[in-house]
């Protein structure tokens, strides 16, 4: 897969660095620190917790890692313009609910039209950090705040199970050698958004609009078009992690599904090595950074120590990721 | 951002005369609204105008209430607190487990602890620099599972007496709730308005490094606003607990997104420097208010008052937007 990317733009940054030539060690490590951390709690795991070295359970958490894989890389977009998307978590409800309403257009359908609702408010979202210059953070509230009413409104606040064959149980229960269906998506996913953030014009204006918006729209490059096409494509994976969802729990359930998922995702994000402060975008870092996370709640699920301490740790390691970060620059 | 391009010399006085009117519609137009919803929605439904109903509304609504004063001073100084409505719950939970040593510990133990979080969530955000979007995030992550840490369901408190009395009985035929509101956001306005550190609170978020240069200790102001705003929290959290005769490890949900919601609503500027504790109490009420009619309506399931607020937020910020960009823009 795609290797870290650090953006040309990004390179604004390096007069100051090459004064701590000395320390590339350290700086090795933090830029690192994503994977480091992972082989050490996956090495830990092994070690410590009984039934990890399983593939039932590993099978079982990329199921659960894909939808939150592919939020993580919407989030990592919108991060890298400088932006956020806080919408994701409620798009996914919002997917969810879709489904069910539309599932009698049989279940091809259903979906695509689910996908359609949230790639639609994605780009609402983006025209108004774009035309409006709403405040990203802002919008994105009122989204989340608006979608998971509306999410919940069409089913009428209730769960709806859905057709348990098709599709939707493919994706909801199918795996090759024990690696689910739904992970493999994710993953080409992934190199196919860092292949787009490397290897095309698109993906340079993404990071160009992050690293310096006044300098990114003096320059000529279309940053309205591309903002729009980064909240697009992260309200359009939010709703296929909704379907991912939906399909796993085999039910549209608008009061549970992508729950605080915007969190999560944004904390993969930030721990996977995409500065807040936008111009850099890491791919492979945010995939790590959302099996990090994964692999952090399996460590305290399978030891059967309460979940609620693995929320503190959690919050601990965005602090320690986003500390290491502000120490770099 | 708009207040930073001040007027310059020709067109000054129309120009700036302008500008008052837009900063008047900004910060009145949430209670323009209020009023206008209230009188609107009270010919249709006769019970909401009701006095007992009315003060249900603002009852229900002051303890989201004290948070928005918190939020409103933060947001003010262009900053941004997530860890008031999971600090509410823990405040409910540090209620329920300090009652026994007395009612003054019980309403008091949950404000300290706030402001100890918010000691360091300011002193990461102003010391260390980093974003207060992702340290009071984590803050929320943090404080919502020490709560669920400490009582995995809701506490029943027993027979509270006096603490219960706190946040249930009634001055003048009025609840004590709606006496703590009023009573917080008057002196909470006379902070802001009267006060040097308010007048720092409008320096900062206009501009930080101006404030710098004047002489405002930024850092300070900065750590002892986030206490504030922690220790409101965890003091509404002990109402609340006061109220409910329980400790809530799960209460205060979505309260992060509703004090911002209340305080934009009421023209309180996401990018600091700009705002007003009448726009933002009538913020509150507005949210108070739709979720009454809702009720009233009754058919309508809870989902609604979420759609419903926000599409309200999304309405107040795109007419803020569009006011501040005619107020000089970017």
């Amino acid at each position: 897969m795609a290797e870290s990317v650090v953006s040309k733009p990004a390179r604004a940054a390096a007069p100051q660095r090459t004064s701590r030539e000395k320390r590339s060690v350290v700086d090795w490590l933090r830029s690192n620190s994503v994977y480091i951390a992972f082989a050490l709690l996956v090495a830990f795991n092994l070690a410590v917790t009984p039934g990890f070295d399983n593939v039932y359970a590993l099978r079982q958490l990329l199921f659960e890692a894909a939808p939150l894989i592919l939020i993580a890389l919407g989030q990592s977009l919108a991060i890298g313009t400088r932006g956020i998307d806080l919408s994701v978590g409620s798009m996914m409800a919002l997917s969810s609910s879709v489904i069910a309403v539309a599932i009698g257009l049989g279940q091809p359908g259903a979906i695509v039209t689910a996908i359609a609702v949230t790639t639609l408010v994605g780009l609402f979202n983006g025209s108004m950090v774009t035309f409006l210059r709403v405040d990203p953070l802002i919008s994105g509230l009122a989204l989340l705040v608006a979608g998971r009413g509306l999410a919940k409104v069409l089913l009428g606040g209730s769960r709806v199970d859905l057709p348990s064959g098709g599709i939707l149980g493919w994706l909801g229960m199918q795996s090759y050698f024990f690696v689910p269906v739904v992970a493999i998506i994710a993953i080409v996913i992934a190199v196919v958004v860092a292949a787009l953030v490397r290897g095309t014009t698109f993906g340079r204006y993404t990071l160009f609009a992050g690293a310096s918006r006044s300098a990114a729209f003096l320059a000529g490059t279309p940053v309205r078009r591309t903002l729009l096409g980064v909240y697009a494509i992260s309200g359009l994976l939010a709703g296929l992690a909704g379907v991912f969802a939906s399909a796993r729990t085999g039910a549209a359930d608008p009061n549970y599904i992508g729950v605080l998922f915007e969190l999560d995702a944004i904390a993969a994000a930030v721990i996977g090595g995409n500065p807040l402060s936008g111009g850099r975008v890491s791919i492979l870092g945010a995939v790590f950074g959302a099996l990090l996370l994964q692999v952090l709640d399996a460590t305290f699920i399978m030891n059967n120590i309460d979940y609620t301490y693995a929320q503190i740790l959690k919050a601990g390691f965005i602090v320690a990721a986003l500390y290491l970060q502000r120490a770099g620059h | 951002m708009s207040d930073t391009a001040t007027t310059h010399a020709p067109a000054a006085r129309d120009h700036a005369r302008r500008e008052r009117l837009v900063a008047l519609v900004q910060s009145r137009l949430a209670l323009a609204v209020l009023i206008v919803v209230t009188l609107g929605a009270g010919a249709y439904f006769p019970n909401l105008l009701a006095p007992t109903n009315i003060e249900n509304i603002v009852t229900a609504a002051s303890f989201l209430g004290l948070i928005v004063l918190g939020q409103s001073f933060v947001l003010i100084m262009g900053g941004l607190d997530l860890s008031v409505g999971s600090m509410l719950a823990l405040g409910t939970v540090i209620s329920a487990y300090t009652l026994p040593y007395g009612w003054p510990v019980a309403l008091l133990a949950p404000a300290v602890a706030g402001a100890l979080v918010g000691l360091i969530d300011g002193t990461l955000i102003a010391r260390a620099k980093m974003a207060p979007f992702i340290v009071t995030l984590a803050a929320l992550l943090g404080i919502h599972g020490i709560a669920l840490a400490l009582a995995k369901q809701s506490m029943d408190l027993g027979d509270a007496g006096f603490f219960g009395t706190i946040a249930n009985g009634e001055i003048a035929g009025i609840n004590n709730m709606i006496w703590i509101l009023l009573i917080a956001f008057a002196l909470g306005a006379l902070v802001l308005n009267r006060t040097r550190y308010g007048m720092a609170l409008f320096a900062i978020g206009g501009n930080e490094d101006a404030a710098r240069m004047m002489g405002v200790r930024v850092e300070r102001i900065k750590i002892a606003t986030y206490m504030l705003s922690g220790a409101l929290a965890g003091l509404a959290g002990a109402l609340l607990a006061a109220r409910l005769n329980s400790g809530l490890p799960t209460a205060g949900e979505g309260y992060e997104l509703q004090s911002i919601a209340a305080a934009v609503v009421g023209g309180v500027l996401l990018t600091g420097g700009v705002g007003t504790l009448t726009g933002a109490l009538s913020g509150v009420l507005l949210l108070g208010l739709i979720q009454n009619i809702i009720n009233q309506i009754g058919t309508l399931s809870a989902s609604y008052q979420q759609l419903a607020s926000g599409a309200f937020l999304l309405v107040a910020v795109i007419i803020q937007s569009l006011l501040s960009h005619r107020r000089g823009g970017e």
